[in-house]
């Protein structure tokens, strides 16, 4: 089993970010590099793209676990996933996201796309303290031919990062 | 705060932004009127999330990790403390639910 290279997007200061390259039934990794936003409390997502386009209609189940005291449960047929929330009322200062998606289905028009993926980031609050880490699987209520994966923000601009896609091959 | 207002924040917040540009693959362009008006829905989902339940997401990250509290009311129960129920009233008292 090895890793070849796809696409990689390297961005900075926009609205979302969108790689696509998914084309076939292989399994794909998404490696996600130092995502910055350029505020604090926010909110990151993630959407699957059908040509390049983030599919916003209410498809997505997901479950995500913070690792830590306690657990935060996704919800069914939501029009997004929600991969680190920080949407309190308190002051998270957030400083940047790394982090492995694993995607699955992708291309298959009668299988369920799915995603296991692993993050980590370190917010903090004076009040609360506080360190982040997410793992989690999400999957889609139906099946469709996806090319890639959008994130945004809730809020705000992604100040910079980078995703890199790579395709598992034998 | 209604839907109404969240909506109202959200559609000033991103007119005072524009132009937003969104990068594919590289490619950086302005988003699309169908963009914007996603932009605007999305933040206020958040915004009404936030206000809704941002108290809830400031106490989960402000509660001791599950065996400390167990380990807290087991001494609590033999020494006859309240140290358990003191830390979660603390907690609450931080993060109070918005009226």
């Amino acid at each position: 089993m090895a890793l070849e290279y796809v696409n990689k997007v390297t961005f900075g200061n926009v609205s979302s970010a969108t790689i696509t390259g998914i084309n076939s039934d292989d399994m794909y990794q998404l490696h996600l590099k130092n995502i910055q936003g350029t505020t604090n409390n926010h909110n990151i997502y993630f959407r699957f793209t059908i040509s390049g386009t983030g599919q916003s209609s209410a498809i997505y189940n997901y479950n995500v676990q913070r690792m830590g005291a306690w657990f935060y449960l996704g919800n069914d047929d939501e029009q997004y996933v929600n991969m680190i929330n920080f949407g309190g009322n308190q002051t998270y200062t957030y400083t940047s996201l790394s982090g492995i998606m694993q995607l699955y289905n992708f291309n298959s028009s009668s299988r369920e796309p799915m995603i296991t993926f692993h993050t980590s980031s370190i917010p903090y609050n004076t009040v609360n303290g506080g360190w982040g880490q997410k793992g989690g699987a999400i999957r889609k209520n139906s099946g469709g031919v996806y090319d890639g994966i959008q994130i945004y923000r809730s809020n705000g601009n992604l100040a910079g990062g980078e995703m890199v896609l790579y395709r598992h091959v034998q | 705060m209604t839907e109404e207002q969240a909506l109202a924040l959200a559609t000033q917040e991103i007119e005072n932004s524009k132009p937003l540009e969104k990068n594919v693959n590289g490619v950086v362009s302005e988003l699309t009127d169908a963009e914007y008006a996603q932009k605007i829905e999305d933040l206020k989902n958040f915004k009404l999330d936030q206000y809704n339940n941002g108290y809830k997401y400031d106490r989960q990250m402000a509660y001791l990790p599950i065996p400390e509290q167990l380990d807290m009311q087991y001494w609590d129960s033999v020494n006859g403390t309240t140290t358990w129920a003191d830390h979660i009233a603390q907690v609450k008292s931080d993060n109070p639910k918005p009226s």
